[in-house]
């Protein structure tokens, strides 16, 4: 019933929007498509369209992808009937109808990991935290920390790690970045370097990708060995602070919609249109303070103003 | 917002379009959502769908909404019972609840501090949460934190037993309008409405939630009457009789917050209360009781200042007890000895043909005012700090009743049918003078992390109180982070616990007199425990602790006369230990389960302080046996409970109570239905009556029957 109310609702302002005449040139039609998810899932698109609105100063209208009708022209009609300028997928299922709906309006994809290859000649923001950002939070809590490690599977991974290279560089920071095919392998070389690391100067980065990392049997050692040697472990998983990694970077919705937001304009600007994959800017940090306790670590209070999510001591 | 619901696969639009086109399931977009956050519940946490784990303070038990759905709670009290170490008794006034922490018990519970959102919910009149309680619904609450042990550094006065601290939910927490409502056993009809959303700026949470029933309906075999009955040859009792438990409640809230402000106003509105197994220990189906309870506070909270968090708070409380139906102590024909003053005591026998009737109602109210501070500028060193001030007064008093003395005349009040009772408010014949009490404070905590996985957390209290005097409370917690895996902590705690205006001045009471000159209870407890997670799916918590609590305020008998005055008197000493566990045994099985011991003994007469059980163990597990179906089966084992001092009755029976929970999420992604039996194999639970030789209701207080309950509610 709701839906249908919304949908009542939506088709008023649709046929208004027109009228309005003129402001529109300015400010685009701007459609979100996005999969039906239960909570909190869904939650994470509702913050994105949130801050795509603020950024707009308009709203946004909701395109909902959900598995009972399977006509590709009709979401193309809809989106023609309600004169959408620019339409923005969200997540898996969005990004796979992204090429369809390209062939007639600009697109951009965003809340979904993307490799620019997947994509290619399309715009979008992808989830996976860009490693700058990454780096920069590394510098700002452990000043001394000079060299990354990380583990990574190259079929996945390759061009983030490229980018992390670059990054590391520009911060005198040096990366060593080991490509592993599986799980196997990956575990050997991890234990490898938790024999080598000796003191905190080196931190291990744990990326993403589940391929290079055993969650159950490994990720337990990785951090009881970091306890015990007091060295940093980093991650792209939020997760894995709450286990005891120092700290992450997960998404911050509503920034991420105000870029999707950014990025969906400038695609109709004339000789501004972006055609490649960004990495996800619009980031939090969460913190375990047990974690940083006992290596020693001192925030002052405007750094710890900045974690946007602690993990307490037990 | 325009809102298209595309009736579209992925699959099918993509008919000829590029190679990654591949039909997303919904299962299979939530895993890629998961993977950049970790689990589901960090995707709550990232997406605010909840609260973060940050705002939870590191503390003995934390009860989210989740939780208490899992635990099929209708009530706050089926949450408690739950936590290690606490069991809830029930008093015989109202059933009211008697959060028993860890041995320690007492008619009144003035042991426990209740708080909601941080401020305390006493009545200063009993000392405790009132006796026209009722219960609390519990679908606005957002999570429920409770400390075993003192608290009195921090919380101030009757952070004494355990500290029970009530989190009401916030715009974030709802995000949307929720309406529901549940059917269950004995005639109960709950409805309930919350809404969280934006309104001129303000973030506001609206929440509704109504509850009637005619209550649980167990017999009681014999009550105090059933005794006055044998000595006088009389029938006037109602035993054996049904329990009078019917509830008629209102509890609506509001939240508005913007910036560093927050507003909170609620009521707690009760009527059609029946008062259990009667306030004399005799049935009495003719009362009803009613009470409102008002709360207000806003409090301003800033952290932008380099290194400062301030916050400042004013709050206002008021709390009624009224009678809206004759409190019969004594029913209908009842035969009474009657002395010279009116009262029960050493007289002639008197025949009161409707019954012995007193009806004595209070109004209260408290203002507080707070200001605390927490500096960081230190290196190793937090610091907090802060000074309040309170006020309580009991402002209104008024009784009237067919016995005592009447003002006017100066003589017996008659007890003939057809005789209005008597308004004795004001006056010399009434039951306690209107009173208040105004408190000031200080206190000073330090965290000091004086060594890498070392830190050291000391603080005190110092409390002023205009009636009894003034009371200095220390705290001490060393804590080590011995492992990876592995915390160590050692806790030393004291508390006081300030006498009631009824324990301090109540008068021409035929049993009971107030004494003005008591001095506050004290408590002291050292406690070590431990936080082990040997795997990440795994937490065990363990704790060792031992209390000596002294002063007891009890009713002590006068020499020559049938009434008893309250008395420091009396000091109990106890130790034990509670050992909690919580594994995710799958990615679709949770279980949670915990065991309690304890050994409390009366010093001055060396012996089982009675009531609390020594052992309890509890087991629940929550297993979504299919998506978005959830079943979750509970049990407790209630073991070993003694009587006290002077009841030669034998120990109350142990017993194993299960209850069963079914639930489905997402009907329509909007609508969830949930079936509850409580009391699963229908045995006969029952909690200690009072101590008595012969005591007033022999063969204790009976819980609730095998009972249902079903619920729906929808969330857009």
């Amino acid at each position: 019933m709701f839906p249908r109310l919304f949908f009542q609702l939506g088709l008023v302002l649709c046929l208004l929007w027109p009228i309005g005449g003129g402001v529109w040139a300015q400010t685009p039609a701007v459609a979100i498509v996005y999969p039906d998810v239960r909570e909190p899932y869904r939650s994470v698109f509702m913050e994105i369209a949130r801050g795509m609105e603020q950024e707009l100063g308009k709203p946004v209208g909701h395109y909902l992808l959900s598995g009972r009708d399977n006509s590709a022209e009709k979401l193309i009609n809809d989106l023609k009937n309600d004169r959408i300028d620019v339409v923005v997928t969200l997540g898996r299922a969005g990004l796979a109808v992204a090429k369809s709906v390209s062939a007639e309006f600009p697109v951009v994809i965003g809340a979904t990991m993307i490799r620019p290859d997947e994509v290619q000649g399309l715009a979008g923001i992808s989830l996976t935290p860009a490693p700058e950002a990454m780096f920069d939070h590394l510098k700002k809590l452990v000043p001394e920390v000079k060299k990354v490690t990380v583990i990574y599977d190259p079929r996945q991974t390759a061009w983030e790690i490229e980018h992390a290279e670059r990054a590391a560089r520009e911060r005198s920071l040096t990366l060593v970045a080991q490509p592993t095919a599986n799980l196997h392998d990956s575990s050997d070389l991890f234990r490898q370097i938790l024999v080598e690391i000796k003191d905190n100067s080196i931190a291990l980065w744990l990326p993403r990708e589940n391929a290079a990392m055993d969650e159950q049997s490994l990720l337990p050692e990785v951090l009881r060995e970091a306890w015990e040697k007091n060295f940093v472990v980093f991650s792209s998983n939020l997760d894995h602070v709450r286990k005891g990694a120092l700290f992450s970077l997960y998404p911050d919705n509503f920034g991420m919609g105000r870029s999707l937001a950014g990025l969906a304009v400038q695609q109709l600007q004339a000789g501004g249109k972006f055609e490649s994959v960004k990495l996800l800017q619009d980031l939090l940090v969460a913190v375990n303070l047990r974690t940083a306790e006992h290596l020693g670590l001192r925030f002052s209070s405007q750094t710890r103003r900045e974690f946007a999510m602690v993990f307490p001591a037990p | 917002m325009m809102f298209r619901p595309l009736l579209l696969t992925c699959c099918g639009c993509l008919i000829g379009a590029a190679a990654q086109a591949q039909p997303v399931s919904q299962e299979e977009e939530e895993r890629a959502l998961s993977q950049i956050y970790g689990t589901e519940e960090m995707v709550s946490i990232a997406s605010g769908y909840k609260q973060p784990i940050s705002k939870a303070p590191s503390i003995a038990t934390v009860i989210t909404a989740a939780d208490i759905k899992q635990i099929g709670a209708t009530d706050i009290d089926e949450v408690l019972e739950t936590v290690p170490g606490l069991h809830v008794e029930r008093n015989t006034i109202g059933y009211n609840p008697i959060y028993t922490f860890r041995g320690i018990f007492s008619q009144f519970n003035q042991q426990v501090l209740m708080m909601v959102n941080g401020i305390p919910i006493t009545n200063s009149y009993t000392g405790s949460r009132s006796e026209v309680w009722g219960g609390m619904p519990i679908r606005d609450i957002a999570r429920i934190e409770v400390v075993r042990g003192p608290g009195s550094a921090v919380y101030g006065a009757d952070a004494f037993a355990g500290v029970i601290n009530v989190i009401t939910k916030t715009k974030q927490d709802i995000e949307g309008t929720e309406l529901g409502g549940r059917v269950g056993s004995f005639d109960t009809y709950d409805g309930w409405g919350l809404h969280g959303g934006e309104w001129a700026g303000f973030d506001v949470a609206l929440a509704f939630e109504y509850h009637k029933t005619a209550g649980q309906d167990s017999i009681v075999d014999a009550d105090l009457q059933s005794q006055f009955d044998r000595l006088l040859g009389t029938s006037a009792s109602l035993a054996p009789g049904p329990l009078n438990m019917s509830r008629d409640n209102l509890d609506a809230r509001i939240d508005l917050s913007k910036g560093h402000w927050r507003f909170r106003g609620g009521l707690q509105h009760r009527s059609d209360f029946g008062n259990g197994s009667g306030i004399a220990q005799a049935l009495d189906p003719v009362n009803r009781y009613a009470s409102d309870r008002w709360n207000a506070d806003i409090t301003y909270f800033n952290n932008d200042i380099e290194n400062w968090e301030l916050t400042s708070q004013a709050s206002y409380f008021e709390t009624s007890q009224e009678i809206e139906r004759n409190l019969t102590l004594f029913p209908a024909g009842t035969t009474l000895p009657i002395g010279a003053n009116g009262q029960i005591g050493p007289g002639a026998p008197v025949t009161f043909p409707n019954g012995y009737i007193g009806n004595p109602e209070v109004w209260e109210r408290h203002v507080r005012i707070s200001q605390a501070f927490a500096y960081n500028g230190f290196q190793q060193h937090h610091l907090r700090s802060g000074i309040g001030f309170n006020y309580d007064s009991l402002f209104k008093a008024r009784v009237s009743q067919n016995f005592g003395i009447d003002p006017a005349t100066g003589t017996p009040i008659p007890s003939l049918p057809g005789i209005p009772l008597t308004d004795v408010s004001g006056t010399a014949s009434t039951f306690i003078p209107e009173v208040d009490r105004k408190v000031a404070y200080l206190f000073l905590q330090d965290q000091w992390n004086f060594a890498n996985d070392w830190s050291l957390t000391a603080g005190a209290r110092y409390d002023r109180y205009s009636d009894f005097g003034n009371t200095f409370n220390p705290r001490a917690a060393l804590i080590w982070e011995a492992r990876y895996d592995l915390t160590a902590k050692l806790m030393y705690g004291s508390a006081f616990r300030a006498p009631s205006f009824q324990e301090m001045y109540i008068i021409n009471n035929p049993a009971q007199l107030g004494n003005a000159a008591l001095r506050p209870e004290t408590m002291e407890n050292v406690e070590l425990g431990f936080d082990y997670r040997p795997t990440d799916s795994l937490r065990l918590g363990l704790n060792f602790f031992n209390f000596w609590w002294k002063d007891i305020i009890r009713f002590v008998p006068d020499a020559n006369t049938t009434t008893s005055t309250a008395q420091n008197a009396g000091t109990q000493q106890g130790y034990g230990t509670e050992l909690e566990a919580e594994w995710q045994a799958a990615d679709t099985l949770k279980i949670v389960g915990n065991y309690a011991y304890q050994r409390s003994r009366d010093q001055a007469q060396d012996r089982d302080s009675g009531y609390a059980p020594h052992h309890q163990v509890y087991l629940r597990l929550n297993w979504e046996f299919l998506p978005d179906w959830h079943l979750s089966p509970q049990a407790k084992w209630i073991v070993g409970r003694d009587r006290s001092v002077g009841d030669t009755r034998k120990p109350v029976a142990d017993y194993t109570w299960v209850d069963v929970t079914l639930r489905r999420q997402n009907v329509a992604k909007h609508v969830e239905v949930a079936f509850s039996v409580r009391n699963l194999f229908d045995v006969s639970a029952r909690e200690p009556s009072l101590a008595g030789n012969p005591a007033a209701i022999p063969n204790d207080l009976p819980l609730a029957p095998r009972s249902f309950y079903g619920e729906v509610s929808i969330k857009f």
